[in-house]
């Protein structure tokens, strides 16, 4: 490894043929500014304007240090992604949705949120489709579904409470008079026929509404654009959220009794749903969708060149698995910190994937091994994960790697390469190591500004292969060095190896910060904008703290402002 | 144009209400006659275009030859429409920046199709959505448009500015969308559609039946009506555009009620004269068949599937407006035997290497093959004295394109003139196929937005293709230099 590396990078990052990448990342890289210093600051819970104390709720010298004309970035209405609305009708319901015939979820950035575009024609139909299957197969236990004695009370009469009890619960809130009135309408048509039908087409309607499907909020608010969400929408928040799902019947009760009113209230209620045990599954969905995982599907086409031949439909099951079996693990029986999932050093071997680990290795009861010759560490160092990103022309795989981290870990964009690029491979290619050729981008002006920031930290990477297979030999027999570096960190971000790139990145406070912006994306659907700046502040504070307990986060997360508080776009 | 028509029994037939999963059946026209055969559009965007010298045909007028890789083609020679001489308007990287934000690839997916400025995407509808939004004003065909990817759902077809459509990328999906409970003729798996009829009884329409189903689907849909309407007083500006997006649905909803079966059907209508347009909904032809779903995970396989389902979508007349995205710009590394890298990319400024050449060939092949499926789909099914391709005009783009032998040192092989955005089809009612026209080819190098302007621009194709669709426009998209329609394509 050339030793001058680091000050060529650092020198070059500011050579002029850079600026285009420089600034691009300076933007994407904006600090959140808060003025003052008292980093707890919150706005006082009844008033968006901060014009009181706030004491009480966000404990003792809160002081309001925000700019209140803008303390809230803007978002807009997520539609209920598949996931969302598969366990919503789960808990509604008690059934399995089918949502085939639905459109892909939108994405804000890794995120699946279908926030920022409006629906499909198609989808609309498709909704109809499901909410009629899904009609179907509630009424047929009718008694149980009512929840109320027909023939004592009268069919009319037992509409009209369904109505209400279940309409509440559909749309997430108590309904207002007209909405009883326009179900009511649906009913009498569909009682024509019969009562079940009457009824079957309340539930039709109700999944059928943009009240179900969407997390309507009030985006209109006051006349500073700032709206203080009620209980409900807080509810509905802090439900999908925490546990992807629909509020449950503690989560309405608080709500109805205006105990989310303030930030102690939406942290206390946010405890109970983490220690319920559903935010681990969020806690999956947050990282295997930040790493991009699900792209491992197209490998498929890849085994098919006969490439990999040892890759096939059971290996990649196995390998989009382990991600959420790793962060699992951490959230249930680790430290549940940010750490430990980016440093942990332990995999999980299961079935195929023993294939890539070694057959050998000693499996204890939650179905880890231990690594201890640091060949593997932490999420990223993942069979999975590695087998993602490498495509299938590139030198190496470091510079796709390498992106990855710079993206999504370190919440810098990297903007593609001009089409002024030669891609030529240098002469004598395929005697060279990848770093030997890749050098060309530490050499030339056009490219080393954005390539020393991904190129770098994917060397580290580079002791896997396309498979995400360890080697420590190429396929010309050389050693591979997998030594770089972490440009841009406050600290030194010189590492020998992967292990030690694992752990820099599990203690780097330019992590932590990325994973409070990051979550604020996951739980709002919406990218943090300038004004978000006291409520990050409030979240990376606690993940900086000791070794970024996520739950910790999570609960400052959802008792700032921008949780609390919304702006329409 | 052609006329044709089919015993309104068998279509009746063909779309009764099946019942089982969904209680109204299929929503599916009811209309049997049509003296007028749908015009349709079908917009196809493939990444990283084609090594230009074997992409052209040599000749011009209808006296030429395919290009080397396109002989695929080769049966459909009379229905194809090369312009030898587009320029991709705005691309370029030295466009100024309120024109475009990218590099060229990025700028490229959002202006081949839209002809509109690149800003955090398309500042503009794309041609097929236009054509959509035409057509559907005037013939409420069941669905407005259908968007399909294969391995991309979004990014180079817009509905309006910054609004991708976003396609379904699973056929399965779509196909269930479109053909789940329809219950006419089923195509045997393998056979080509065509009019053969299928096979397949349809079960009786029960006229009440249906009426009372649709009664109660308007009063589930009148309840969403009325909850859009209350929510809207809570929505921001771009929520209520959501919300009015959500309404077209309702209403597309509602439009495939009207033209189901049973007591409330439309009326076939019978136009006065042979080629008084619009073809009404429910112009359905003797093809019209529920495609065999292909099964099994290949590219080839979901490239075909996709293919089929816009056939019959066609042909059923489901809709008049198609798009599919082969892949997004950079996204096709999974591509069989050879990755994109190993196309455009490959191809340096230095001496072109014969390997990085052939395997750009092997690339534009494997998409002429593909083309050539499609091309055999749509051709089997007539239509009056033609086939539905003839009456469907495709469209094809890309976000660029590749020279041989690249001596623009700034720009590598990649190329935004010569540009090829080619058509195929549509000879009825469009243009004159079986065509090579060369445009006048200005300077070789467009350095300046200047010498850009010199070309045949996208925007004045889409200006023509607007106006073959009957529309009364002299200009397209917001990039649009005020040049009007291509001169040099001849109307039919």
């Amino acid at each position: 490894m050339d030793k001058k590396f680091s000050q060529e990078v650092r020198a070059i990052i500011y050579h002029p043929m850079a600026l285009r990448c420089a600034l691009r990342l300076l933007v994407a890289t904006t600090t959140m500014g808060c003025s003052g210093s008292v980093s707890q600051g919150t706005m006082a819970d009844d008033t968006p304007n901060g014009s009181q104390g706030g004491a009480g709720a966000s404990g003792p010298g809160t002081q309001f240090t925000c700019n209140e004309e803008s303390s809230v970035g803007a978002g807009r209405w997520r539609r209920l992604t598949k996931n969302q609305y598969v366990n919503t009708v789960r808990d509604l319901l008690g059934q399995s949705a089918d949502t085939a015939a639905l459109v892909p979820d939108a994405y804000t950035g890794p995120f699946k949120t279908n926030s920022l575009f409006p629906i499909q024609e198609g989808d609309v139909g498709a909704y109809d489709s499901i909410a009629e299957t899904i009609a179907a197969k509630a009424v047929v236990n009718l008694n149980g579904l009512l929840a109320c004695d027909v023939k004592a009370v009268g069919e009319d009469k037992c509409a009209a409470q369904f109505i209400k009890t279940f309409g509440a619960r559909a749309y997430r809130r108590p309904l207002q008079s007209e909405e009883e009135a326009a179900l009511n309408a649906a009913y009498k048509t569909g009682k024509e026929e019969s009562f079940t039908v009457g009824i079957r087409l309340v539930v039709e309607s109700l999944l059928s509404s943009p009240s179900f499907l969407y997390l309507v909020e009030n985006g209109k608010g006051s006349a500073q654009g700032l709206h203080k969400l009620n209980g409900y929408e807080v509810a509905s928040r802090l439900s999908y959220a925490l546990t992807a799902s629909m509020p449950d019947a503690e989560l309405f009760a608080a709500a109805a009794k205006g105990s989310l009113e303030n930030s102690d209230g939406v942290r206390s209620y946010a405890k109970k749903l983490i220690e319920s045990g559903k935010f681990i599954g969020v806690a999956q969905d947050f990282h295997t969708q930040l790493l991009g995982a699900d792209a491992i599907v197209n490998k498929t086409e890849v085994s098919k060149g006969g490439k990999f031949p040892q890759f096939d439909e059971a290996m990649r099951a196995a390998m989009l698995e382990e991600p959420r079996k790793l962060v699992g693990y951490v959230m249930s029986k680790g430290s549940k910190s940010v750490e430990e999932i980016l440093s942990a050093s332990y995999v999980f071997p299961a079935g195929p994937l023993s294939k890539i680990y070694g057959e050998n290795l000693q499996v204890d009861g939650d179905g880890r091994a231990q690594i201890t010759d640091g060949t593997r560490r932490g999420l990223l160092s993942l069979a999975g994960v590695q087998a993602v990103h490498p495509k299938q022309f590139s030198p190496s795989a470091a510079v796709n790697r390498g992106h990855l981290v710079r993206r999504d870990f370190l919440c810098e964009e990297v903007p593609p390469p001009t089409i002024a690029v030669d891609f030529t491979p240098p002469p004598n290619a395929e005697k060279m190591t990848a770093q030997e050729r890749l050098r060309e981008h530490q050499t030339n002006p056009s490219c080393i500004g954005c390539h020393s920031l991904m190129d770098s930290i994917g060397f580290g990477f580079e002791r896997y292969d396309q498979l995400g297979v360890y080697r420590s030999k190429d396929s010309g027999g050389r050693e591979i060095d997998s030594s770089g570096e972490i440009v841009g960190l406050a600290e030194n971000g010189k590492f020998e190896n992967m292990g030690e790139m694992a752990n820099i990145l599990a203690k780097s406070s330019e992590v932590r910060t990325c994973m409070s912006k990051q979550w604020l994306r996951f739980a709002l659907g919406r990218d943090p904008s300038q004004e978000d700046g006291c409520s990050l502040q409030a979240v990376t504070k606690s993940f900086l703290n000791g070794d970024g307990n996520i739950e910790s986060a999570i609960l400052s997360l959802v008792s700032s402002d921008a949780f609390r508080f919304n702006r329409g776009e | 144009m052609t006329n044709f028509s089919i015993s309104r029994r068998r279509m009746l037939a063909a779309f009764a209400a099946a019942g089982g999963a969904s209680r109204l059946g299929p929503f599916l026209p009811a209309a049997v006659h049509a003296a007028v055969a749908p015009k349709r559009i079908l917009t196809i965007f493939s990444p990283m275009g084609y090594l230009e010298s074997s992409f052209w045909p040599t000749g011009t007028g209808s006296d030429f030859s395919l290009g080397a890789t396109q002989t695929a083609l080769s049966p459909w020679k009379n229905k194809l429409l090369y312009l030898d001489g587009v320029g991709i308007y705005g691309t370029q990287y030295w466009f100024p920046k309120d024109v475009q934000d990218g590099n060229e690839h990025g700028n490229g997916y959002n202006m081949v199709f839209t002809g509109c400025k690149s800003q955090g995407g398309a500042t503009g509808p794309s041609v097929d959505q236009v054509i959509a939004d035409y057509q559907y004003g005037q013939a409420k065909t069941q669905y407005r448009s259908l968007a399909l990817g294969v391995t991309e759902s979004q990014g180079c077809f817009y509905s309006k500015a910054k609004t991708p459509t976003i396609g379904q990328t699973n056929p399965k999906a779509a196909y269930d969308l479109l053909f789940k409970n329809f219950n006419g003729p089923t195509l045997p798996a393998g056979t080509v559609p065509g009019n053969v009829g299928g096979t397949g009884t349809p079960a009786p329409i029960d006229t009440s039946a249906v009426d009372r189903s649709r009664k109660q689907k308007l009063a589930v849909l009148n309840v969403a009506r009325a909850d859009v309407g209350r929510i809207r007083g809570l929505a921001g500006r771009e929520d209520q555009k959501k919300l009015d997006a959500h309404l077209d649905g309702l209403s597309s909803l509602e439009n495939r009620l009207k033209t189901m079966g049973g007591s409330g059907m439309v009326s076939p209508v019978t136009p006065k004269t042979p080629s008084s347009p619009p073809a009404p909904p429910g112009s359905a032809g003797e093809g019209c068949a529920k495609p065999a779903l292909i099964s099994g995970e290949s590219l080839d396989n979901a490239v075909h599937s996709q293919m089929d389902i816009i056939t019959a979508a066609f042909a059923c007349d489901l809709t008049r407006s198609a798009s599919l995205i082969m892949a997004h710009h950079n996204g096709m590394d999974v591509f069989p035997d050879v990755g994109q890298h190993d196309t455009t990319h490959a191809i340096s400024t230095k001496q072109p290497n014969p390997t990085v050449l052939e395997n750009h060939r092997k690339y534009d092949r494997w998409f002429a093959s593909q083309w050539a499926y499609l091309f055999g789909r749509l051709d089997s099914i007539k239509e009056g004295n033609g086939t539905l391709l003839d009456n469907t005009l495709i469209i094809f783009g890309s976000d660029t394109t590749t020279l041989d032998n690249p001596n623009w040192n700034e720009q590598g092989a990649h190329n935004m003139v010569r540009f090829p955005l080619w058509m195929a089809g549509g000879g009825n009612f469009a243009f004159k196929t079986g065509q090579a026209i060369k445009l006048p080819s200005p300077p070789n190098r467009p350095g300046s937005a200047a010498d850009c302007a010199k070309w045949v621009t996208q925007n004045q194709v889409y200006t023509s293709v607007c106006q073959a669709f009957g529309m009364d426009v002299n200009k397209f998209g917001d990039l649009d230099q005020g040049k009007g329609p291509v001169a040099q394509l001849q109307r039919v």
